[in-house]
């Protein structure tokens, strides 16, 4: 006899609690809920940092000071940066882990459902703390999103606010980081051996080891500086004998992780979407599971090429700017693989693809200046200008945003049995990657011609790419809408989705279950032959 | 969430009967406590190292995370092992139910056992039952499993239906 079963189907029967409207979302335990949940917030929260750039922008259109003063642009532009990086991305990343991990694998749910249901719920506290800084006497902190000190010692309640929501934030990372870690070890199905895992699954796996590891760092930097604040302490004031280059250090052992914290998970997503579309498995999986882990150990090794201006023996410089090219190396076998899956395949290019192949080239790109970031003489020239700005939006917009446009696009046909509009989703497409490198191709102009990042005015000669840059942005937040038009339309209208409507999508969330995903997915796990 | 695995095999006899009915879990608690110490290691020896240049607050961090991972890789450890052997040999019917750390036998008369089915709080629950002896089995099975473990293990007995119903 040979049988696979749930023991506990009836622990999961009510997971709103039996509620029905508002209650049954804040008491669910189920992961697609929670999934769905997250992806809204995570919307909410780009819409939020997207409105926070179209000032910037605005600002930014002609020299000289229209709109905000240096101050209020100072609160935003780090507003812009926390709220993306935490509150947008990374939940963003969540919610696809929540969707489908628990489906990839062959699992009811996760394993701690109410962990899960706590992990979500923590977010809109925490939104909430960073958006009410705004409203503190002195307003939201003005530092930056990577909140040095010494300024941070002299900035309002804002700061604290903000503190107390990075340690929500972190909070709800380490345990959704547990959650996604114990469910991936102990409940995948009999026959789902980890190197058959899909390697979205990996990626998460990987990501959540990085946030166990990486987290504690970012909340204890953000308690040391609020016991600067507050009590008497002087780890970074060096005013009572600390040191604010340690905070440097502190900040970006965690910070250079966080990169790819939230780029891992956007790789485990293209590597779910090149293959279905090129109607091929994807090339080289071993290795791209070891390239995975190759990139999350080196990014632990690289912090200091984001302080050489700061100061260190040239032995140390060498050692960041060579470990940092490094990361090439395994970054450069997944690209290869990427584009060895797609070698003669059958393609197609819907949405989903698009996006895809937008992310290819443009993260690469981002890549490549990475790597121009990473040499010491040439960083020296470019620190806190304009080229890093582009830089990081290049791996972190083009990057993680566009795979997550197209795992929403590959998804939604699962999540919800309708299908977008596929001429919109082109639209969104098209003029996302045309606004994208309006914004930001452009910046490396400014940033090679010697722009400061952080400023509200500038000299005249930025002028004309200041203003394209920012034509470029109120298209591409404009674009955004129209992503929230096709989605919505999809959800209420779009036409119904086959089972598969990707015929090249073979992971077992495609192959085993219905479409729409039924409330309860695998309470039977599947046996993977 | 848990979901349960049941393996084995009908054997020789008709009455011979080998059936391992345990949780689905893909890794050993010794697994997840390798996986501990590993993640242990590595964020402790963060915490100390940046300790060792006086930002020593990241230490206490890392260990409450490490006491929330701990609790629950022992959540999940302690009954990964859970399971229940049932084997019909020798004229006995013998079930192994292993519990967390605890390992119970217990043997029934092949020609006085019974198998009897009830409405419990988890829906259908199977006993099996001899004179003034019963235990509960297929607990790590759904409803449905529970439902055919009961068929197969009376056609196994007795071939027929006994037909009682415990409330």
């Amino acid at each position: 006899m040979s049988a696979v079963i749930d023991s506990h189907g009836q622990a999961h029967d009510h997971h709103g609690g039996g509620y029905g409207g508002i209650m049954r979302w804040i008491t669910t335990t189920n992961h697609k809920d929670i999934g769905t949940l997250y992806l809204w917030f995570s919307f909410i929260m780009f819409m939020t940092g997207g409105a926070m750039a179209m000032v910037i922008r605005a600002e930014l259109f002609e020299p000289g000071l229209q709109f905000v003063n240096p101050d209020f642009f100072n609160q935003l532009t780090t507003m812009h940066g926390l709220i993306m990086v935490f509150g947008a991305i990374m939940p963003a990343f969540v919610g696809f882990a929540n969707w489908q991990i628990p489906m990839m694998i062959g699992a009811p749910d996760m394993a701690f459902a109410r962990m899960n249901n706590w992990s979500f719920w923590l977010l809109p506290f925490a939104a909430s703390m960073l958006m009410l800084s705004f409203f503190m006497p002195g307003g939201a902190p003005g530092v930056g999103w990577t909140l040095y000190a010494p300024l941070t010692v002299q900035m309002g309640m804002g700061m604290d606010l903000t503190i107390f929501a990075i340690h929500l934030l972190g909070m709800s990372s380490i345990m959704g980081s547990i959650n996604i870690i114990t469910t991936i070890l102990n409940m995948r199905a009999p026959g789902m051996t980890l190197m058959r895992m899909p390697l979205f699954c990996w990626t998460w796996l990987i990501t959540a080891y990085m946030l166990l590891a990486a987290m504690p760092v970012f909340a204890g930097a953000v308690t040391m500086t609020l016991t600067d604040r507050h009590f008497g302490t002087s780890f970074f004031n060096a005013a009572g004998g600390g040191d604010p280059v340690l905070y440097q250090h502190i900040f970006w052992f965690f910070g250079h992780p966080e990169v790819y914290i939230i780029a891992l998970p956007a790789f485990g997503v293209i590597s779910q979407v090149i293959p279905a579309f090129s109607r091929k498995p994807l090339f080289g999986y071993a290795s791209m599971v070891y390239a995975t882990s190759a990139i999350a150990i080196l990014s632990f090794m690289v912090w200091a090429h984001h302080m050489y201006t700061v100061g260190m023996p040239v032995t140390g410089q060498l050692f960041f700017m060579y470990a940092t090219m490094l990361i090439a190396a395994p970054t450069g076998v997944k690209v290869f693989n990427w584009v060895a899956t797609m070698w003669r395949g059958s393609l197609s290019f819907e949405t989903p693809m698009l996006f895809a192949c937008g992310f290819l080239f443009l993260f690469t790109l981002g890549g490549f200046t990475g790597l121009v970031l990473a040499l010491v003489p040439v960083d020296i020239q470019l620190q806190d200008t304009y080229y890093v700005v582009a830089h990081f939006h290049y791996v972190m917009v083009a990057g993680a945003l566009f795979s997550a446009f197209a795992g929403i696009y590959f998804w939604l046909p699962k999540w919800t049995g309708r299908m977008y509009d596929e001429t919109l989703g082109k639209w969104h497409f098209w003029l996302s990657m045309i606004f994208f490198n309006m914004i930001f191709f452009v910046q490396h102009f400014l940033g090679l011609a010697g722009m400061p990042r952080r400023i509200p005015d500038y000299p005249l000669m930025f002028e004309t790419w200041n203003k394209i840059s920012s034509i470029g942005a109120f298209g591409f937040g404009l674009t955004q809408l129209l992503f929230l038009y096709i989605v919505l339309k999809a959800i209420r209208s779009g036409e119904k989705a086959p089972q598969r409507p990707w015929e090249g999508a073979d992971s077992i969330d495609w192959t085993m279950i219905p479409t729409p995903a039924p409330y309860h997915t695998f309470e039977t796990p599947p046996v993977i032959k | 969430m848990e979901a349960a695995h049941a393996e084995g095999a009908f054997t020789g006899q008709a009455h011979d009967l080998s059936l391992l009915l345990k949780r689905n879990c893909s890794i050993s608690p010794s697994g997840l406590w390798r996986v501990f110490v590993l993640i242990a290691l590595v964020t402790l020896g963060i915490g100390a190292g940046f300790a060792c240049f006086g930002a020593w607050l990241i230490l206490p961090f890392a260990g409450v995370e490490l006491l929330v991972l701990a609790a629950a890789f022992l959540v999940v450890g302690r009954h990964a092992t859970d399971c229940e052997r049932i084997e019909f040999a020798a004229g006995r019917v013998r079930v192994e139910v292993r519990d967390s750390e605890r390992t119970a036998v217990h043997e029934f008369d092949l020609s006085r056992a019974q198998v009897v089915l009830g409405e419990g709080g988890g829906g259908i629950r199977v006993w099996l039952r001899a004179r003034d002896a019963q235990l509960e089995i297929g607990r790590h099975l759904d409803e449905q499993s529970r439902a055919g473990l009961a068929t197969e293990l009376r056609r196994r007995l007795h071939g027929k239906w006994d037909g009682e119903r415990k409330t």
